[in-house]
């Protein structure tokens, strides 16, 4: 498109807008299948396909206005009842939707769509012409292939093609066949050139972005942010700055002399009154980067669809809390463990329409994706009413494989059971099915949700269902940490593992296995004092214990010298040198800098398995009594 | 009376947000910086009775109000009937463009267009605007 600027801009923005419409479109076409006669729903979709083309006209990409042509062609015929909804049709549908999608994908890399797949184009032309749609195994499973490769040979012949080379399809003979059907008999050619409006002279593609690489991630590193919450940034941007004068106006008043008991109380409220604005300013900022959790469900009831449909099950994805906001960051790293966990629940959660029926259960079977917020934390919940786990069967096999020992089995309640199928390497179909292997196991969810300083937590009922729950912080830039002294030196770990704050009594100490435990409420717990897991000698025998839960749920003491409090602590990572056990660094309150801690791995550096013996705990006196 | 187009206060009517920010950067390369965005026929007819607005470009298809009827009820109102409305399409349909052209259309553009295009189509209103002043 000479002549015309930013288009880089544009392509961002068309992408990122016709996504969500083809996302919208995507479930809309779930909802038609329930409903083949809806008018609404026929209308919104053409609706769709329409604006896409509408766009992908300005964008030069021939490809795609093709085929959104010929889909929204089709809907036009459903919605003024000149053909009938029939699963063929439906299946070339979703083929040409999946289709559209690939050129998105293309797009997205900055490179022209090549030509849709000559099957889908011919199935959409037959179907239009009245006649049965083509072989539909092909549309069942549309090939992947354009997806990942560019289509070097059209795009050739994109760029260097004049006026009506722009149908780079290239129909091979046995759909020409299927083109000479095209209800109007119109050529290729002109059914191009009537939906885009231009002469065959002109030039298509003379200035597409061909193998514009450097937009590859742009699409990541921008963000949608509504007005409001800008001009609210804005607005606390100024009265901070006004507050600053403020300051700055009262420190001159002090380095003059003036330190009479007004000018501190009017110093202490302009201190007092940054202190909130900036609370307040930290909250806007962050929440300039939470969207909506529904952009990323939107898209999940069409993957549940299509994979129930190809294991011959009825599921219905129930989407829940989709106003729910979520970090940006979060939403993207999300959308693989979501993914992953609705295909679990489709694949392995849920049964055969028979198993159901012959259990007393509807045929169709219900998963819910559910998105709320609990105090700082954003719980994502995965739920289906399938046949459960079975907390033995589980145990058996991880046994089987050998990922735990007998002993290890015997001891493990029922939550830990579950847990087991988060193992790298466990699997509880002996036959891995083309649905769940994509790559990323329950282990790899498991990591990334811990990436995101997330939970998961397993609950299940045999024969009712099982619940996965997730749980996330509301932000990844501010971290609450709890202070504690060791050594005379101040750390920081995350307050989201401490559970409680404990004296120690040396008296409650016991020693199991050389190991030094104490009884809190029942529950044995090793003890581990900080010092040890830093490899420093110890100075004194650690007074207070932060009883601590990690990520793997088992609860543990950290034994300190003393605490100092609670902060919220900016994190700041140590990019190049990050020595081991540390997850970065903050400032404190007082000015001064402080490690924080990450358990986790200070844990691995030591060991866990030796722990320390009780005489640990005993000061020198109490040693030598 | 001599009108100054570039000193028109557009409306861009367009569900689409890209669609509506691809007309406006055209618009301002013809000069026309005056602009404002309505997202339906409803939006942008409560921004037309709010006043201030010269030309209105319109897209066709749109969901609650669209394009058509959008330019139907403009012809309607007495105080906004001799608004320009220039509708733009997908479609470059015989039936679409006379029945734009019943409706009372002041123009008929066909996706995708350049600036140039859009230029020749508008000076054309221009002149019959001209000509009626």
């Amino acid at each position: 498109m000479s002549g015309f600027e930013g288009m880089e801009d544009l392509l961002q923005d068309f992408l990122v807008e016709a996504g969500e419409l083809l996302a919208g479109v995507d479930n809309k076409l779930v909802d038609l299948e329930q409903s083949p006669d809806d008018h609404g729903l026929l209308n919104e979709i053409f609706r769709g396909f329409h604006t896409i083309k509408g766009g992908a006209g300005f964008l030069n990409a021939t490809e795609l206005v093709t085929l959104c042509h010929l889909t929204e062609n089709l809907f036009d015929k459903l919605r003024n009842s000149q053909l009938t909804l029939t699963p063929e049709i439906m299946d070339v549908i979703m083929a040409a939707t999946a289709g559209v999608r690939r050129m998105f994908d293309s797009l997205e890399r900055g490179l022209q769509p090549g030509a849709a797949d000559p099957a889908v184009i011919a199935a959409l032309k037959q179907v239009l012409a009245g006649e049965a749609a083509a072989p539909v195994a092909v549309v069942r499973a549309p090939t992947p292939a354009p997806a990942n490769g560019p289509d070097w040979n059209a795009m050739f012949q994109a760029i260097t093609a004049t006026g009506d080379g722009a149908l780079v399809a290239a129909p091979t003979t046995d759909i020409a066949s299927a083109v000479s059907h095209d209800l109007a008999g119109a050529k290729p050619e002109q059914v191009i050139a009537a939906a885009i409006g231009r002469r065959a002279t002109d030039k298509p593609g003379a200035a597409a972005p061909v193998g514009r690489r450097d937009s590859e991630k742009a699409r990541d590193s921008s963000i949608r942010v509504d007005t409001t919450r800008l001009d609210q940034v804005l607005n606390l941007s100024g009265e901070i700055g006004l507050t600053k004068n403020r300051l700055n106006a009262l420190r001159s008043e002090i380095l003059n002399g003036h330190t009479d008991t007004e000018t501190l109380h009017a110093l202490d409220q302009a201190v007092c009154q940054l202190d909130l604005l900036v609370s307040d300013m930290q909250n806007a900022v962050m929440k300039t980067r939470m969207q909506p959790v529904g952009r990323l469900f939107q898209k999940y009831p069409r993957i549940a669809r299509d994979l129930a449909r190809s294991l011959g099950k009825d599921v219905e994805l129930e989407l829940v809390g989709e106003d729910t906001e979520i970090d940006k960051t979060m939403i993207e790293d999300l959308g693989d463990p979501i993914i992953h966990l609705i295909r679990n629940a489709v694949d392995h959660g849920v049964e055969s329409p028979e198993e159901r029926r012959a259990a007393g259960k509807p045929e169709k079977s219900h998963v819910r994706l559910e998105a709320r917020q609990e105090g700082d934390h954003i719980v994502i919940l995965i739920n289906d009413d399938g046949r459960g786990m079975n907390a033995e069967k589980l145990r058996g096999k991880a046994l089987e494989k050998g990922l735990i020992t007998m002993e290890q089995a015997n001891a493990m309640d029922e939550r830990q059971s579950f847990e087991l199928v988060m193992l790298p390497g466990f699997s509880t179909k002996d036959v891995a099915s083309d649905v769940s292997g994509r790559g990323v196991g329950m282990d790899v969810v498991k990591t990334n949700i811990q990436k995101l300083k997330g939970t998961i937590d397993i609950r299940s009922t045999p024969g009712r269902g099982s619940t996965f729950v997730i749980s996330l912080p509301l932000t990844l830039a501010i971290l609450p940490v709890l202070l504690v002294r060791m050594c005379g030196q101040p750390f920081a770990v995350p307050l989201s593992m401490v559970r409680e704050i404990i004296p120690i009594q040396v008296s409650a100490i016991q020693e199991i296995g050389g190991r030094a435990t104490m009884v809190v409420r029942g529950e044995v717990m090793p003890m581990y004092p900080l010092n040890h897991l830093l490899g420093w000698p110890a100075e004194q025998a650690p007074s207070f214990g932060v009883l601590m839960q990690g990520l793997d749920q088992s609860s543990f003491i950290l034994a300190i010298d003393g605490f100092m409090g609670r902060e919220d602590a900016v994190v700041k990572s140590l990019d190049d040198f990050r020595p081991k056990g540390v997850s970065g660094v903050t400032t404190l309150s007082n000015g001064k800098i402080v490690l924080i801690l990450d358990m986790k791995e200070l844990f691995g550096m030591t060991g866990t398995g030796r722990g320390v013996p009780r005489s640990a705990f005993l000061t020198s006196r109490e040693q030598a009594a | 009376m001599a009108i100054d187009p570039t000193k028109f206060k557009f409306l861009v009517v367009d569900d689409f947000s890209t669609m509506r920010r691809i007309v406006r950067n055209l618009l301002k390369e013809l000069g026309f910086t005056n602009a404002d965005e309505a997202e339906d026929g409803a939006v942008a007819l409560q921004k037309l009775k709010g006043g201030g607005f010269d030309f209105v470009v319109t897209d066709w298809n749109m969901p609650n109000m669209d394009g058509l009827s959008l330019l139907q009820a403009v012809r309607a109102d007495p105080a906004l009937k001799d608004l320009p409305v220039l509708m733009i399409t997908a479609e470059a349909k015989r039936e679409n463009i006379i029945m734009a052209a019943q409706a009372g259309a002041s123009g008929y553009i066909v996706k995708p267009f350049t600036a140039a295009t859009l230029g020749e189509k508008l000076a054309k209103i221009f002149e019959k605007l001209g000509g009626a002043a």
